[in-house]
């Protein structure tokens, strides 16, 4: 469906922010599910980018959209100017589940992982549940969003890799100054990372749920390109997940 | 609408005769990119298309290869799925029964490892007589053994399609690889043992190198490549064929357009298979058709008969 661009900028280096308006189905969005966003008319650029919802707004019929330019089609996709249409799928995917009722509840983020899990926070916080992120980064250039998880977060930890910004190391080393371990958690961003919390997690003896990232062909189901291992078999990111119970994926 | 492209509209006929089967509509899905059909059912009702060409189905379940098993190349893509599938077994039970009940031409395509596979495959599904077409996967480049052996050596295909052929009267298609020197002594092959027809044409065998990675892409080196970048080929391939060999072809590769499916009418082909342009385009199956049948319209052309082979 086409969607129309109302703005369109760089949050950091080479990561771009896409919001987007136009008929779509905001109210079914769940966190964590994404879009498969077309890049052109489709023939040089043969297979959709997919990207996760990062933020909906349905009063304002607006989502956001964060994505890195990697390539030739997301350089393409990033020369997109305000007013031009843009030709996307979905919402996709199967998202976070949410609790039931009110927990302390530990977010993980890394890098272009954060995106998603705005949405996710926002969710919880608006159903009553306490929410303590960390978000981690390469370096303090390539922070962003910090100031819309602060709106809903009992606390935000930053981390980078080389210590410019929060605490230096990983966002394990960061989990020292949560000031609860929480009773559920959640996790986007790259495989270290999410192998990392799926350990910790393990550890702690908390239910968690974690993101997955994989090259993609259709978004739907059908081509089974994208796949993971789990303890029951083969399962398809884009359709079985991207999100999935932790102790499920074998990472 | 114009009285007179009104009355063309009602005499347009859309219905492709291969042979030995007939669909409402000379579009298909291509196997591999479609599932079984119930993701794409989603977004339209199967029956808008002439035909579904289901996931090729091996006798034990696989996995497939390791990711990463897509990728993007200009103008198309790189794949090394591998066949990932549940088994001859599952499908049977629990897909083609589904697909079977959405009123739509069903193609079954089988790949073995060995000859005795294909023929044990093709009675499996020919008792369940829920299949309208079986394809035989001779040219899947992404599979160690089997696969494209027996898709590059005439004398080795023949005896697997005179062996298919003799255990099942289901009408018998087989897709051939575009990785030969010359298709045309393939053609002859699969048309001699008995083949009722032939899809063309597979993946072209490419790569991809991750620069930043300095490694290739795909976790297996090489994939098929498929998508508008192979259209030409494939195009030259049916013409090839057609000049050939006198079965009903179906034409696939590349194809995103009423007008890239009307390129492959005119050099023989009977009917179309659509694969990656469903990953750009969810609804390309069913445009496709409504493509065709808009330039039909447009020139009086009252059934697909008048253009077929009309190029050669």
């Amino acid at each position: 469906m086409d969607m129309q661009v109302v703005s369109h900028s760089c949050v950091a280096p080479g990561v771009w922010q896409m919001e987007l308006t136009g008929p779509f189905a905001y109210g079914a969005v769940q966190p964590g599910q994404f879009l498969q966003v077309l890049v052109g008319n489709g023939q040089t650029h043969v297979l959709r980018r997919p990207i996760s919802i990062g933020h909906v707004c349905s009063l304002q019929e607006r989502l956001t959209l964060v994505y890195k330019v990697v390539g030739r089609g997301t350089h393409e996709l990033s020369q997109l100017k305000a007013g031009t249409v843009v030709d996307v799928l979905g919402p996709l995917g199967q998202g976070y589940p949410l609790p039931q009722a009110s927990e302390d509840v530990v977010v993980f983020g890394g890098g272009l992982g954060i995106p998603p899990l705005r949405q996710l926070v926002e969710a919880l916080h608006d159903a009553g549940n306490r929410v303590h992120v960390i978000l981690g980064w390469a370096s303090g250039q390539d922070a962003f969003w910090i100031e819309h998880f602060s709106r809903c977060a009992e606390q935000v930890i930053p981390a980078t890799d080389d210590g410019t910004l929060g605490v230096h190391g990983t966002v394990i080393d960061a989990a020292g100054q949560l000031s609860t371990i929480g009773q559920r958690v959640y996790a986007c961003g790259p495989k270290p990372m999410l192998y990392a919390v799926q350990q910790w997690a393990a550890a702690a003896g908390i239910p968690a749920w974690i993101s997955l990232e994989e090259r993609m062909a259709c978004g739907v189901g059908a081509c089974t390109g994208c796949v993971c291992q789990t303890t029951s078999g083969m399962q398809r990111v884009c359709a079985d997940g991207p999100v999935f119970r932790a102790d499920e994926v074998i990472l | 609408m114009s009285a007179k492209k009104m009355a063309a509209k009602m005499d347009t006929d859309l219905t492709v005769d291969l042979g030995s089967v007939t669909m409402r509509n000379p579009v298909l899905t291509a196997s591999g990119c479609f599932g079984w059909g119930r993701e794409y059912s989603q977004y339209y009702p199967l029956n808008q298309l002439g035909g579904v060409c289901a996931k090729a189905v091996t006798v034990s379940p696989r996995d497939g290869n390791s990711v990463p098993r897509v990728t993007e190349v200009t103008a198309g893509m790189l794949n090394a799925i591998g066949l990932a599938n549940p088994g001859i077994a599952e499908v049977l039970n629990s897909e083609l029964p589904w697909l079977a009940a959405q009123d739509v031409c069903v193609w079954v395509n089988i790949a073995g490892a060995a000859l005795e596979e294909y023929c044990q495959l093709a009675e499996a599904v020919a008792d369940t007589q829920l299949a309208d077409v079986l394809e035989l996967n001779v040219s899947c480049p992404n599979v160690k053994q089997g696969g494209l052996a027996f898709g590059t050596d005439p004398a080795v295909l023949k005896r697997l399609v005179r062996a298919v052929r003799e255990r099942v009267n289901t009408p018998l298609f087989v897709k051939l690889s575009p990785n030969v020197t010359d298709i045309r002594p393939l053609a002859e092959a699969a048309v001699e043992a008995g083949a009722d027809g032939l899809t063309l044409v597979n993946t072209l065998r490419g790569m991809a190198v991750d620069v930043k990675a300095r490694q290739p892409v795909l976790s297996t080196v090489h994939g098929g490549l498929s998508g508008p970048a192979i259209k030409p080929v494939a195009l030259s391939m049916v013409y090839q064929t057609a000049k050939t060999v006198d079965v009903p072809i179906v034409g696939c590769g590349g194809i995103t357009s009423g007008s890239d499916a009307l390129e492959f009418f005119m050099v023989g082909a009977g009917a179309v298979q659509v694969g990656t342009a469903n990953f750009t385009d969810p609804w390309a199956g069913p445009r496709i058709v409504r493509e065709i049948e808009e330039w039909m319209l447009q020139e009086g052309v009252r059934s697909l008969d008048e253009i077929r082979g009309i190029a050669l």
